[in-house]
């Protein structure tokens, strides 16, 4: 077959009936149709170099199909005939030219000239691009329907557009403050609200500042945590469904509780699949029968993956490692609501024998970034939008930290344009080479946790752990308290494991991140008690100071 | 705290059925206390323990004219919960006893005696008040006492005492009156309503927490066994150990007592009474009319009331979102965070009366004299607003 030639778009349909088509597939390339959809999307087409696919309809499979037929120079008239007569589908010269357009863009026409890796990042460019698209299209109607319905939104909105062509454009849309969702929550949520089903009204914590309320309705949860689960591999369809365990700060309400052993199996079961684990104030302190209890219970649950707050399942996870019972075989422990620390991480993997990942979320919206296999956290195109940005509210460059705004683009409740988070994101060094979705490098915590070094650089959260977890052994849980501009003090509950050789470690680190002008201290102790959240604090400082945290 | 601001404007505080504001009055005597008398009382002769004896006791005679008692028959405890358990405890009571009460109690007034004995509810009447006549066919030679809230904390409906004190005495039972609720809200005269132990939370009557009293009339105070015992209950201590009981009141009163709030439930009192009851009641009975008027506009609410208004009722209102659209415990927080109207959400203490109900919980707004008419209509513009917006009413 002849080598394929730019093609152009902007030829007349009269000029592409005679016109030959001078290119080939890609050799490599697998047209598969899908039993049981509908007529759109009935195909896929894979590519077998990148592993990328991309759904066609059943007018492109057959081009696509016809081009991987006729072996020789053909026109466009020619194709359309052999669609017709092997496929019984008409199909138009507009509608053959632009699948070639777009299949140019994917790369997936044959090209001496393209290597392996230049297939991969033109094809992840060009979905960068839909993805985009369709991002800016769905913001677009979402705007819209923002300014027609919510009061809130409608003022708000008043000045601006509702037609977003690109992403970037977003920086010059009002940002939403918690405070704003809280003084106008009934100029937030929909009309007809008591119509819809399965009414799900959440209240954020108030860990880093006044709580706030909001409301999911219909399946919106359960979809956007699929879609967020899905980003990562280990999560097929099949296991979504699976049965899981559940293990986070304690709860214990009139109508709900996760504390008392007393409480039944059966009550603390959700949706049929969800088992809530029964929780302490303090997992420093978890009493051993209630951890027997856990084991019992999962043994019994089966669960195929475990979702939970790391600071209370190291206590489950190191009675596991000491005591070795028999346990269900987890695919992976997904671990959220708070920076998870990389002794916790590894401890949690050494315990459950499998891989962890960070899934993170927000009351306010839902799950809405999930940690995947290569580290970084990506977020799904059609559920959010994650901005970074810096205090004056411009995107940071890539591997600094800024404030995270989050749009949610599904939810129609209390929906939040850039909506100003309370934690802190680190944008990723370079862009995915395999996915086109947006990632981010990691989240670094709150900012009210922050700390800052003598010479006034600020650490977050995780930049903490990142040292104090190089220490090869002997914390349980760890609390590094700034208690002046340069004294600072790691209280930490040891394992059994810790020696005066960890304390001189953990000096030397502690030394290394804060510089030659910081007092340190190491102090084991007995407890280090979580907020009243039930949340603990890597770090932060005794006496917070704005200006750090106005830094954000 | 009526100066703090919430969600853009002064507080709302509607939840004075949990605990009421503290007037300056109150803040200033136990501050006072505090910064210029500190000492024990019953135990020195210096000069700051006699002043604070003689504070302390002074207290005892106000709150014994408040209620029109004698002052021995009023004993200091740290609000109604702990006098109806110290009267429980000390009745000696036994497995096959029983007490009987009514289906308007407040855990507090149904736990003490359950976890001693068996405990009889009366039912409701579709008045919504409790069923005199149906409590005596649930009386028998086992029942010890009878026990009746003056006031429920979940509809405000007032209870006539008389008629259960007179159903009580034909027994030969003594009546507890659980007057939490209406201290702040109505002259209590014991006499008047010749019951036989009464509790009152000062908390609840512009007081600060930890102070409340129990009123027992002489002959049964004298019965019961006293579950405290130690400094200041004693008036003997012999070598074999064996003692004699302080005579009333103090028999009751182990330890050193939370004077400061005993003295800032005097002021509380002091501050009732500058008012008066004729001027509060005049108050509370418009602020009552506004409130039967919002409920009985407002399209949407399902208010857990009695059937006939005419029924007296403090301005004590409990409802919920008749949809289901908006739990108690969010139209709370709504209400609060949005608008910072304060109320109260969940069962209030009385589960049984929920369950009579059909509802797991409630929001109750509960308003004292100091509420006013404006902040009446405010709560229901705040209603209106939240059910008008989300397309129920």
């Amino acid at each position: 077959m002849p080598e394929s030639r730019p093609i152009d778009v902007n030829s007349e349909p009269d000029d592409l009936l005679s016109r030959p088509v001078l290119f080939s597939l890609r050799s490599n390339i697998l047209l598969h149709e899908l039993p049981g959809l509908g007529s759109e999307g009935h195909f896929l087409l894979i590519d077998l170099v990148t592993g990328q696919h991309f759904g066609l309809s059943n007018e492109q499979a057959a081009i696509v199909r016809t081009l991987q037929i006729l072996q020789e120079s053909v026109s466009f008239k020619d194709v359309s005939e052999a669609c017709r007569q092997k496929f019984g589908i008409t199909v138009s010269c507009f509608t053959i030219h632009s699948l070639l357009k777009d299949l140019d863009d994917l790369a997936l026409i044959n090209r001496k000239e393209f290597s392996r890796e230049q297939i991969v990042a033109k094809q992840l460019k060009n979905r960068r691009a839909i993805l985009e698209r369709r991002q800016c299209d769905h913001l677009s109607s979402l705007l819209q329907w923002m300014k027609d319905s919510l009061e809130f939104y409608k003022h708000k909105l008043a000045d601006h557009t509702s037609r977003i062509s690109e992403l970037k454009e977003l920086l010059d849309l009002p940002v939403t403050t918690r405070e704003d969702v809280r003084q106008n929550l009934h100029k937030l949520l929909p009309a007809g609200l008591n119509r819809y089903s399965n009414i799900n009204w959440r209240s954020t914590s108030g860990t880093t500042s006044e709580r706030m309320q909001t409301v999911h309705v219909g399946d919106y949860l359960e979809e956007v945590t699929q879609r967020v689960l899905h980003l990562n591999p280990c999560f097929e369809i099949e296991t979504l469904g699976s049965p899981m365990c559940v293990l986070t700060t304690p709860v214990c309400s009139g109508l709900e509780c996760h504390m008392d052993m007393n409480v039944p199996y059966e009550r603390r079961l959700r949706y049929g699949r969800a088992l809530f684990l029964n929780s302490v104030m303090n997992p420093v302190h978890f009493p051993e029968e209630k951890l027997e209890q856990i084991i019992e219970e999962m043994q019994k649950h089966q669960p195929r993956y475990l979702y939970c707050n790391a600071s209370y399942a190291a206590a489950l996870a190191t009675y596991i490692v000491r005591k070795q019972p028999e346990l269900p075989r987890l695919k992976t422990v997904l671990t959220s609501y708070d920076v998870t620390s990389k002794i916790h991480k590894r401890l949690l993997m050494q315990a459950f024998s499998c891989p962890s990942f960070e899934i993170y979320g927000l009351t306010e919206v839902s799950q809405a970034a999930m940690e995947c296999e290569d580290g970084k956290m990506y977020v799904p195109h059609d559920t959010h939008i994650f901005e970074i940005l810096d205090r004056d509210r411009r995107p940071v460059r890539p591997g600094e930290v800024g404030r995270l705004y989050v749009t949610s683009l599904r939810k129609y409740s209390v929906p939040l344009l850039r909506y100003q988070t309370t934690d802190l994101a680190r944008a990723a060094s370079e862009p995915s080479t395999t996915r086109a979705e947006f990632c981010f490098q990691r989240i670094e915590g709150r900012i009210n946790d922050l700390i800052s070094k003598p010479d006034g650089q600020f650490l977050t959260p995780r930049m903490v752990d990142d040292a104090v977890s190089r220490c090869e052994s002997g914390i349980g849980w760890y609390s590094l308290v700034q208690k002046s501009e340069n004294s600072y003090r790691l209280y930490l509950v040891p394992t059994l494991e810790y020696s005066t050789r960890s304390e001189t470690q953990l000096s030397d680190l502690l030394a290394e991140l804060l510089g030659p002008e910081a007092r340190i201290s190491v102090e084991p102790v007995k407890e280090i008690r979580p907020g009243s959240s039930g949340k603990f604090r890597l770090c932060y400082q005794e006496e917070p100071q704005d200006s750090l945290h106005n830094q954000f | 705290m009526l100066t703090r601001w919430a969600a853009g404007g002064p507080i709302v505080y509607f939840d004075n059925a949990a605990t009421s504001l503290k007037p300056q009055k109150v803040v200033d005597a136990v501050t006072r206390y505090m910064v210029y008398s500190t000492a024990n009382i019953h135990r020195g002769n210096h000069t700051l323990a006699q002043e604070a004896s003689i504070a302390y006791e002074h207290v005892r005679e106000q709150a014994a004219r408040f209620i029109n008692c004698s002052s021995h028959e009023v004993i200091f405890v740290r609000g109604a919960t702990e006098g109806i358990n110290i009267v429980a405890a000390g009745m000696d009571l036994k497995e096959d006893e029983n007490v009987v009460g009514t289906l308007l109690e407040h855990h507090s007034n149904i736990l003490p005696w359950k976890s001693r004995c068996g405990y009889r509810a009366a039912p409701l009447l579709p008045s919504g008040l409790p069923d005199p006549p149906a409590a005596s066919s649930l009386i028998d030679e086992k029942t010890r006492l009878l026990a009746v809230t003056s006031c429920s904390n979940v509809t405000g409906v007032y209870v006539p005492v008389r008629p259960w004190a007179e159903l009580a005495h034909r027994h030969n039972l003594p009546l507890l009156v659980d007057a939490a609720q209406s201290g702040a809200h109505h002259k209590m005269d014991v006499g008047e309503m010749d019951c036989d132990f009464l509790v009152l939370s000062g908390h609840k009557m512009c007081g600060p927490t930890g102070a409340g009293i129990l009123y027992g009339k002489e002959k049964y105070l004298m019965k019961l066994t006293p579950v405290f015992l130690g400094g200041g209950t004693v008036s003997l201590v012999r070598p074999d150990y064996t003692y004699e009981l302080r005579e009333l009141p103090w028999r009751f009163e182990a330890g050193t007592p939370d004077i400061a709030a005993v003295l800032g439930f005097g002021a509380a009192i002091d501050y009732i009474e500058e008012i008066g009851f004729d001027a509060i009641n005049e108050h509370m009975s418009k602020i009552r009319a506004a409130l039967d008027d919002l409920f009985s506009s407002i399209k949407g609410i399902h208010v857990l009331q009695p059937i006939d208004a005419a029924i007296p009722r403090a301005c004590t209102v409990s409802f919920t979102e008749a949809s289901g659209t908006f739990p108690p415990d969010y139209l709370s927080r709504i209400l609060s965070d949005t608008f910072g109207v304060m109320a109260r959400s969940g069962h209030h203490c009385a589960h049984p009366l929920h369950d009579y109900f059909g509802v797991q919980g409630s929001l109750r707004v509960s308003l004292l004299f100091y509420n006013t008419l404006a902040e009446v209509s405010y709560l229901g513009d705040a209603l209106r607003t939240i059910l008008k917006m989300t397309g129920i009413a």
